[in-house]
């Protein structure tokens, strides 16, 4: 059998519960409006119109996302190693760490220079 | 003679009925990305488009290629694209003037050069290389063989991969972050000794908490002091700055029942 085919069944079941979902809860639900239904869900407070400065965030989240996407980027260099970690033997292990080492001076770095501090 | 690497055979039948339906689903996607004009919507395409190569590369026995794909791209880098989204502002609009000079034309050199760049690439991986075929690339195992290729023939660029993940941390800070003056938070203790040892104990006892005893309690109405006035410092500031706040005084009771001072004492 294709290995695959358990990818497309999951992917084929993951489509059909979607379908599912909203078809059901488009025939079986009751549609009673009212002006409290149709509201964004604010937990107690009036929802604003429009969030404060036009929707915008705060740069702080860039430097946390690209912080992940350095660990995403070490990560996938990991896999591999990991699968041939037998393989590579001590030789690996040291340019495994190496590499991480080196990718820890960036953290360092941001650590240091308060980049991890929220205010 | 020039041998021609992709002459390998005919593709098979399942491979190309997915190429043929996603293909040209992605192509369409892709520029759908460039012509929609909600920012959004964009990204929501670039996401499709992102999916679909992985797609191709698993069906191109690069399985984890594929992978590496939807962690890397569809995950962190469409994360980033949509965090640029939130930073710019979802209904920021689009400048329709070019206020960069030879923005235009440096724009189409740059296109060329990529271009060219790409062909000379791709020539080079394909023209006069005799191909070894799938079959004997992935014999130990896709991500094995890979493995084995990183890590002993290519160690030196793969280190240096680590010095280009240190520049992009550097980048990030030197773009987002701002340094404040070190030592500006107090700490626990200092905060209290500021409270207590003061010049005055008029703040030593905590904030009012929000709401009109008995009449309103939501975090948006301010607590009204005994004399009558609302208190500002009783809710928070981010309420103050969205101008969310409820006007308390609208709750206040018309007239406090007399309280008989006689009658406690006795």
């Amino acid at each position: 059998m294709n290995p695959y085919i358990p990818i497309l069944v999951i992917g084929a079941f993951g489509f059909g519960f979607g379908v599912f979902s909203i078809v059901a809860a488009a025939l079986t639900g009751p549609k009673r409006y009212n002006r409290a239904k149709a509201a964004a869900y604010e937990c107690g407070i009036e929802p604003s119109p429009q969030a404060q400065g036009g929707g915008r965030f705060p740069v702080k989240y860039f430097l946390t996302a690209m912080l992940f996407i350095i660990f995403d980027i070490e990560i996938v260099f990991l896999y591999p190693w990991a699968v041939s970690f037998d393989q590579l033997g001590l030789f690996g292990l040291v340019e495994m760490v190496l590499f991480i080492g080196t990718v820890f001076v960036a953290y360092a770095y941001v650590w240091r220079r308060g980049g991890l501090e929220w205010d | 003679m020039i041998r021609l690497s992709l002459e390998i055979g005919q593709t098979q039948k399942p491979e190309a009925i997915l190429f043929y339906i996603l293909a040209p689903l992605s192509v369409l996607a892709a520029l759908g990305m460039l012509i929609v004009r909600k920012a959004v919507h964009s990204a929501l395409l670039l996401a499709w488009v992102m999916i679909t190569l992985a797609i191709f590369y698993i069906a191109l026995d690069a399985a984890f290629l594929g992978i590496v794909q939807i962690v890397v791209y569809t995950g962190a880098v469409m994360m980033l694209f949509l965090f640029i989204l939130m930073l710019v502002g979802v209904d920021a609009p689009d400048s329709l003037t070019e206020n960069i000079k030879g923005h235009r034309a440096t724009a189409i050199v740059a296109a060329l050069g990529f271009g060219g760049l790409l062909i000379s690439l791709i020539g080079r991986a394909t023209l006069n290389h005799v191909s070894v075929g799938l079959a004997m690339a992935n014999e130990p195992g896709n991500v094995q063989g890979l493995a084995s290729l990183i890590f002993t023939q290519y160690v030196f660029p793969f280190e240096v991969i680590s010095a280009l993940l240190i520049t992009a941390a550097l980048g990030a800070m030197v773009l987002a972050h701002s340094q404040k003056s070190a030592g500006a938070r107090l700490s626990q203790r200092a905060l209290s000794s500021v409270r207590f040892r003061g010049d005055s104990l008029a703040n030593a006892a905590g904030l009012p908490s929000s709401g009109v005893f008995a009449r309103h309690n939501a975090v948006d109405v301010p607590a009204l002091l005994p004399d009558g006035t609302p208190a500002k410092n009783s809710i928070s500031g981010v309420l103050t700055a969205r101008g969310d706040v409820q006007d308390s005084t609208q709750y206040a009771l018309g007239s406090l029942p007399k309280v008989d001072d006689e009658s406690g004492d006795k």
